[in-house]
């Protein structure tokens, strides 16, 4: 029987590659030397394509990319893909790849190319200047001292001896980056909160002022959620006083947002409406819950489709919210119940969603007002009696309404509708224990 | 050239009648829409109620044209309601919860002013109610340039005391009621004379 094996090295077949030779090591990272202040956003991007990626800052990037090369299609399509994005960012850069991270980073240092075995990346090491390092200037000195050019001459040195005289932190260095001893890196995450704090030169109560300083961190954090990938949904507002604790208000957008006028409109309304109690001193804000965005496309021709519609909403309702607060705007919806104060409830979030989830509510079957008072009023009361002055005339017979022994807001009532000498219709109750009579609803 | 083809091209003006009216939302009355010209409540206009004391059927006279309005994509919108509207009578009527965005503004007269306009404004909204304290002619002006704009149903609840003062509302109504009617009082509406109407609670 032919074995498989045998037919792979038959004379005919041309020598593997090296850049497709399988890695034979459990890990490979690919090191990305590049000078940008903005490395979070490229490290965020790194994410697209594994999820172990870590920072060393402040220029090198390292992604874990063994598992990520099937998907890919090799490595060579991975370094594609970056070399693309890393130049629509108009930004130099060298990667390359080794089985060890600091391997990879020091060979990327000296714009190396890509090792994939254990012994190679030893050889390609030891050839690498000690600059490469980046080991404090002293150490190095210290090391040119003693005739020391390359990585290599460092592991001619006795262990013990180039550990006392240089430090066990440079001998753990060298394991690391020869793949002696496991290298635990912090993984990159995206934050979970973006923060920022801008103190004034002399403390202001300029409404203008703060609103122009509001804007730009709001287009701040609009150009790092976009670099995120990221929405948020809820911005937080600390107006720092010189003396006093800082005026805080707080802005949720119905659905998140990481567009600059989505969230400085109803943003500005809201500054409109807090109370500064004292001069502010410096503007910090906070957005909060991010989450990974969720693209909406902008169509050419918009025509009037759910999707628009859906936006137009959140955009009064966001409108609205910045002035009157989240409680003053909302849905109505009904629940199981018989009681009547708690049959409904307000909506205040998912006023979209729930649109499209519901059932469809059975009409209810017995009559009830349009319009219910916050609070049962006794008719006994002064302003009531002179309101609805006169005799109440009831047209219907009475509705027992019981229900609630189990959470302690019992009610047991009758229930009638009420005519009163002006022609007001009104929806009145006596409650069965205490014999009072009370005010509920107006038949509207 | 025929007579008929004089009106329609609308070179002559005509004092009443025949003139092209759009089309009304029914109000679900037959009195009321064959008093009104259209068929119906005006759309994409203001109608402005007055009303001595609630409790007289004020809600539920547009409670069949809200009820088919909530039917479709759009959102009905109520700003400033003196009462809470209650849920199991909105089903009642045949209004869908799902549409119904309720907005509480401050009490400063301008507030509850700006919130009708923004509703109107959007896209979103088919109807408006509103509960205003104040508003002037000047107000209302705006609030009709943008219930045009948008084609959004917006009905005005404002005191008696503005009654006396000019609107440009294409029809202003008042309301009182007994036991067995509720009397529409039309003061002004475009396109006809005043007049009244009873209908039955």
């Amino acid at each position: 029987m032919q074995m498989p094996q045998a037919a792979a090295h038959s004379p005919g077949l041309a020598p593997i590659p090296e850049a497709h030779e399988a890695p034979r090591d459990k890990q490979l990272w690919l090191a990305i030397q590049c000078s940008t202040p903005d490395l979070d956003s490229l490290a965020a991007w790194a994410k697209t394509i594994t999820p172990l990626v870590s920072l060393d800052a402040p220029d090198g990037l390292l992604l874990e990319v063994r598992g990520s090369l099937k998907l890919f299609g090799g490595l060579t399509a991975i370094k594609q893909k970056l070399s693309t994005e890393i130049q629509a960012r108009r930004l130099p850069f060298h990667a390359c790849a080794a089985p060890t991270a600091l391997g990879a980073l020091w060979l990327s240092r000296h714009h190396g190319d890509d090792v994939f075995s254990a012994e190679k990346l030893a050889s390609r090491l030891g050839d690498l200047p000690i600059q490469v390092t980046r080991w404090p200037e002293s150490q190095l000195q210290l090391l040119s001292d003693m005739g020391i050019r390359n990585v290599r001459d460092c592991l001619r040195l006795p262990r013990d001896g180039f550990g006392r005289r240089l430090g066990q932190r440079y001998l753990r260095d060298l394991d690391y980056a020869f793949g002696k001893r496991i290298d635990l890196r912090p993984c990159f995450e995206t934050p979970h909160q973006l923060i920022r704090k801008i103190e004034f030169a002399e403390e202001t109560a300029n409404l203008e002022v703060l609103r122009n300083v509001a804007g730009d961190i709001v287009e701040h954090f609009a150009t790092q959620l976009r670099s995120y990938q990221q929405q948020a949904q809820s911005f937080g507002v600390f107006f720092h006083h010189h003396k006093c604790a800082p005026t805080y208000t707080e802005l949720l957008l119905i659905s998140p947002a990481h567009e600059k006028h989505r969230i400085l409109e109803p943003l500005a309304a809201r500054l409109e409406r807090v109370d500064l109690p004292a001069p502010v001193t410096a503007l910090e804000m906070r957005a909060e819950q991010l989450q990974a965005m969720e693209i909406q496309m902008n169509q050419l021709f918009q025509g009037v489709d759910a999707e628009t519609d859906s936006f137009e909403l959140q955009m009064l309702v966001e409108r609205l919210r910045g002035r009157f607060g989240e409680s003053g705007v909302y849905g109505l919806k009904l629940m199981p119940e018989h009681r009547p104060e708690l049959v409904w409830v307000k909506l205040t979030d998912r006023l979209l969603h729930d649109s499209s989830e519901t059932s469809p509510v059975s009409p209810w079957a017995d009559e009830r007002p349009l319009w219910m008072l916050p609070a049962p009023v006794p008719l006994d009361d002064g302003v009531m009696r002179f309101q609805y002055g006169g005799p109440l005339r009831f047209e219907s017979e009475p509705e027992r309404i019981e229900s609630g022994w189990w959470d302690n807001r019992d009610i047991r009532r009758d229930y009638y509708s009420a005519l009163t000498a002006c022609g007001e219709k009104l929806w009145v109750y006596r409650d069965c224990l205490t014999r009072q009579w009370y005010l509920h609803g107006i038949f509207g | 050239m025929s007579l008929d083809d004089l009106i329609s091209r609308s070179r002559v003006w005509r004092g009443s009648g025949a003139r092209a009216v759009p089309r009304g939302l029914a109000t679900g009355f037959d009195a009321l829409d064959a008093y009104l010209p259209g068929g119906g409540w005006p759309q994409g206009a203001i109608t402005e109620v007055f009303l001595e004391r609630y409790g007289i059927g004020e809600l539920s006279l547009f409670m069949p044209a809200l009820a088919r309005l909530s039917q479709g994509e759009r959102w009905i919108v109520w700003v400033d309601p003196p009462f809470i509207p209650y849920a199991p009578a909105l089903t009642r009527s045949g209004v869908d919860l799902n549409r119904v965005l309720l907005v509480h503004s401050s009490t400063v007269k301008q507030e509850s002013l700006w919130a009708v306009e923004q509703a109107l404004r959007s896209k979103s909204s088919v109807a408006t109610l509103a509960w205003l304290k104040l508003s002037d002619d000047r107000d209302l002006r705006r609030l009709q340039l943008a219930a045009e704009e948008r084609a959004c149903w917006s009905i005005l609840f404002r005191p008696l005391a503005a009654m006396r003062h000019r609107s440009p509302a294409a029809l202003r109504i008042k309301l009182s009621g007994d036991s067995q009617n509720i009397r529409i009082e039309i003061i002004k509406c475009r396109g006809k004379r005043p007049g009244s109407v009873a209908l039955a609670r």
